[in-house]
This record gives structure tokens, C-alpha cells and sequence, in this order.
């Protein structure tokens, strides 16, 4: 996961230490060097003091890094000048803001950098199964976007069906078409990459982790981590690497396209 | 709007000797929400302090905001007392009631949700935990803030 900077070196440092892997860390020394390291096609996060932006390049940024959706996260200073700058980032509703000094703790800075990993995974998820994706109705294919990467908006296969103005059977007959295994392990992904991001390297139960997700019980999140990664929910814990859950969760949910490949 | 939108928006719109109180209000705030994981440092503590001796100049009408601040503070920082904290932060969004009706609308909003998981207030919306009757009986009729949709 990258992460491209444009901070003083104090908040600079302090994220480092959160992330605990600088070499994940870009840092960019100004606006330029950030649009230059962001390119034009990247999603990626990106943490910024937008007081050092220059204010006639403000909106111009803003609109940069919302047009390549990414995720922002606004670490600036409680001060007037500080929050008349961050206001542009949360008005274009995608970005949280951290204040320095007061609301950088490391686990809040940590938590933030997993919100970011999520986010990174759904999209990784999805560019691996764009040969699939890329025969949808265009409106489904926005609605599996959407899913992967704005979780909580769809968490179920009827809600899926209905952003994509379609009848359940409708999505089913889609899903077969284009040889994705099943809309319901669709729909179940994010749940298991949210696991993933907050159980790693944490001691979180898994009974917790289902209660965050909305199961009533941790059965359902132990039949989705079996069935789209092969392992069991509190293996999540330390077992397995970001890659990894991308592979195989794309290999699990394009495994009926393979088989329609080998039988022709 | 989201919730950060809505007390920003409020701080950046509010006269200089009055963005202390609100700023160090977002902060405490902030830290109550996410309260038990993550707990409030003693430099936490001194920063949100700091903040408010800043603000020593604030006109009279803010003075029962920042103190009751102050408590919020006292409450966050030891332990086993956040229903203190709670009950000072609900005095708080009173007195700023009328100076800044749509950040005390969202501060009721969390402190008189009893439903609402703190845990997971970076995942989810707590404006559905809004109470109107409370927010009506703290409100003059005059002011009605801003609700914000889910987001």
C-alpha cells in the first residue's frame, strides 16, 4: 500500500511511526511534487496539510484528487488558516480530518491507514476481475464498484440488485453469464476484506469483527472467510498478506469462469 | 454533510475568540466517541487545555461552554468516568446551543444515543440516532439546526 504525503516533516514522522513501514510512505516536498507522484491514473491515498498548498491551487488539488478517488486524509493543525483549508477536502465529501496534537494518536492514525488498506483492496479486487465486470450492464458494474469500495452502501445481494436496477433473478442470470461464482460471495467480499484490515495484527475476536459487520452471530463471517479465502475468520489475525486475500478472493470468485475456459 | 463538515464548517464561520471553544468542543468530542479503544493521553490533555487558555478571552456568553468543557476534560482524562464526561458534554452542546446550533445539535445527537456503538464511529452515521424531542427541548423555537442526511 502507498501512501503519498504532503506534510510537515513533525506529522510526517508521526504518521511513519503509525504506519510502521516508511518505505510505504511517498512524501512530497510540494503541491507539484504531490501531483507529480499521484500521476493521473493512480488511486491511492493521500495524507496533506492543505496549508501547504497554496491557496490559488486549492480547488485545482482538490478537484485532482477527487477526480482520481482517492482517499484523503486531512492532518492539519487546529487553527483558523488550518481549518479554512481543510474545508474544500470535506466538502467534497472524501476525506477525514486529523488535527495535530490533539487527535493523531497512533491508534487513530492507524485505524485511518487500515480504512485506507480497505479501500486499496476493494479496488485491487477489482481491477482483477475486470475481464468479468467489463461484460455487465454498465449500472451493475458501477454497483460492484461501489460496493467494493464504499462499504456499508451495499450489504446484500437484494440491494445490489436494486443499484443496479434489476430483479435478483435478473443479477443471478448476470453473475452466471459472466462467470462470477456467485452474487452472494460478491456481496460477502468487502465484509471479508473489512475483517482482514481490522483483525490483522489485532487481537479482536472474531465474535466482535461479526457484531462490527452486522451478523448476529460469527457463523455467517466464518462461512464467508472459509468460502472466499479458505481459512478460518482468526486466521485473519496473522496468517495471511494483503496480496494474498486479493488473489484469493479473485481466484474464488472467477473460479467458474476458469472452469467454463477449461471445459472449452 | 458530514459530521466533521458540520463542526468545521461552524468553526471556520465562528469569530476568532470563539474557535478555541469549538475547536477544543470537536477535540473532546472526538475523543469521547472513541473512548474505550482509544484513550486520552496526559499530552492530549495538556494540547486541549492549552487550547482553552487561549481562549481566556472569550465574551462572557461562552464562559459556561468552556467550563463546562473544562469537566468534560477532567472526566475523559480519569478513568471509569464517562458518564461524567457524557453528562458535561451535554451541558456543553447547551450552552453553545444558540452560538452554534448545528454542533450542538450533533453533540446531543451522540450524547442521547443510547444505541449508538462509539467503537464503530468511523464506519457508521450517527445522525440516525438523532433525538428530536431532545434536540426541541434544548433549542429555542427560534433556531432549528441543521440535520444532516445519513452519510
Amino acid at each position: 500500500m502507498k501512501v503519498y504525503t504532503l506534510l510537515p516533516s513533525d506529522a510526517q514522522a508521526r504518521l511513519t511511526a503509525a504506519l510502521g513501514s516508511p518505505a510505504a510512505l511517498v512524501r512530497a516536498s510540494d503541491e507539484d511534487g504531490l501531483v507529480t507522484h499521484i500521476g493521473t491514473t493512480t488511486r491511492g491515498t493521500v495524507v496533506i496539510d492543505p496549508k501547504l498548498v497554496s491557496p490559488t491551487r486549492l480547488s485545482d488539488i482538490v478537484e485532482r484528487l477527487m477526480t482520481l478517488e482517492s482517499y484523503v486524509v486531512v492532518y492539519t493543525s487546529l487553527t483558523p488558516d488550518g481549518i479554512q483549508a481543510s474545508l474544500p477536502f470535506l466538502r467534497a465529501n472524501r476525506a477525514d480530518v486529523v488535527l495535530r496534537g490533539y487527535d493523531d494518536s497512533l491508534l487513530r492514525l492507524q485505524q485511518l491507514l487500515r480504512t485506507s488498506e480497505r479501500l486499496t483492496a476493494g479496488e485491487r479486487v477489482i481491477a482483477g476481475l475486470e475481464r468479468a465486470l467489463v461484460q455487465l450492464p454498465s449500472a451493475l458494474k458501477t454497483a460492484i464498484g461501489d460496493m467494493l469500495t464504499n462499504e456499508g452502501a451495499i450489504d446484500s445481494t437484494k440491494r445490489l440488485a436494486a443499484a443496479a436496477h434489476m430483479t435478483r433473478r435478473s443479477l443471478d442470470r448476470w453473475m452466471d453469464k459472466v462467470g462470477i461464482a456467485s452474487a452472494r460471495l460478491l456481496v460477502a467480499t468487502p465484509k471479508v476484506i473489512r475483517a482482514f484490515t481490522d483483525m490483522r495484527h489485532s487481537d479482536l475476536s472474531v465474535a466482535r469483527m461479526a457484531t462490527r459487520l452486522g451478523f448476529s452471530s460469527s457463523r455467517p463471517l466464518e462461512q464467508h472467510c472459509w468460502a472466499l479465502l479458505g481459512v478460518h475468520a482468526n486466521e485473519l489475525r496473522n496468517g495471511l498478506t494483503t496480496d494474498e486475500v486479493v488473489s484469493r478472493v479473485v481466484e474464488r470468485l472467477l473460479m467458474r469462469a476458469s472452469i467454463s475456459q477449461e471445459l472449452e | 454533510m458530514t459530521n466533521d463538515q458540520v463542526f468545521l464548517e461552524a468553526m471556520a464561520s465562528s469569530p476568532e475568540h470563539h474557535f478555541m471553544v469549538l475547536g477544543a468542543g470537536f477535540v473532546t468530542w472526538r475523543l469521547w466517541l472513541r473512548l474505550p479503544a482509544d484513550r486520552l493521553t496526559p499530552e492530549q490533555v495538556h494540547a486541549i487545555e492549552s487550547a482553552l487558555v487561549a481562549a481566556e478571552a472569550i465574551p462572557d456568553s461562552w464562559q459556561f461552554a468552556r467550563a463546562a468543557l473544562r469537566d468534560a476534560l477532567d472526566a475523559l482524562a480519569s478513568m471509569d468516568a464517562d458518564a461524567q464526561a457524557q453528562a458535561a458534554l451535554a451541558r456543553y452542546a447547551t450552552a453553545i446551543a444558540r452560538l452554534a446550533p448545528d454542533v450542538a445539535a450533533l453533540i446531543l445527537a451522540h450524547v442521547n444515543g443510547d444505541r449508538h456503538d462509539r467503537a464503530e464511529f468511523d464506519d457508521e452515521a450517527p445522525w440516525s440516532y438523532v433525538i428530536p424531542d431532545v434536540v426541541a427541548d434544548v433549542f429555542p423555537s427560534s433556531i432549528t439546526p441543521r440535520i444532516p442526511q445519513r452519510v
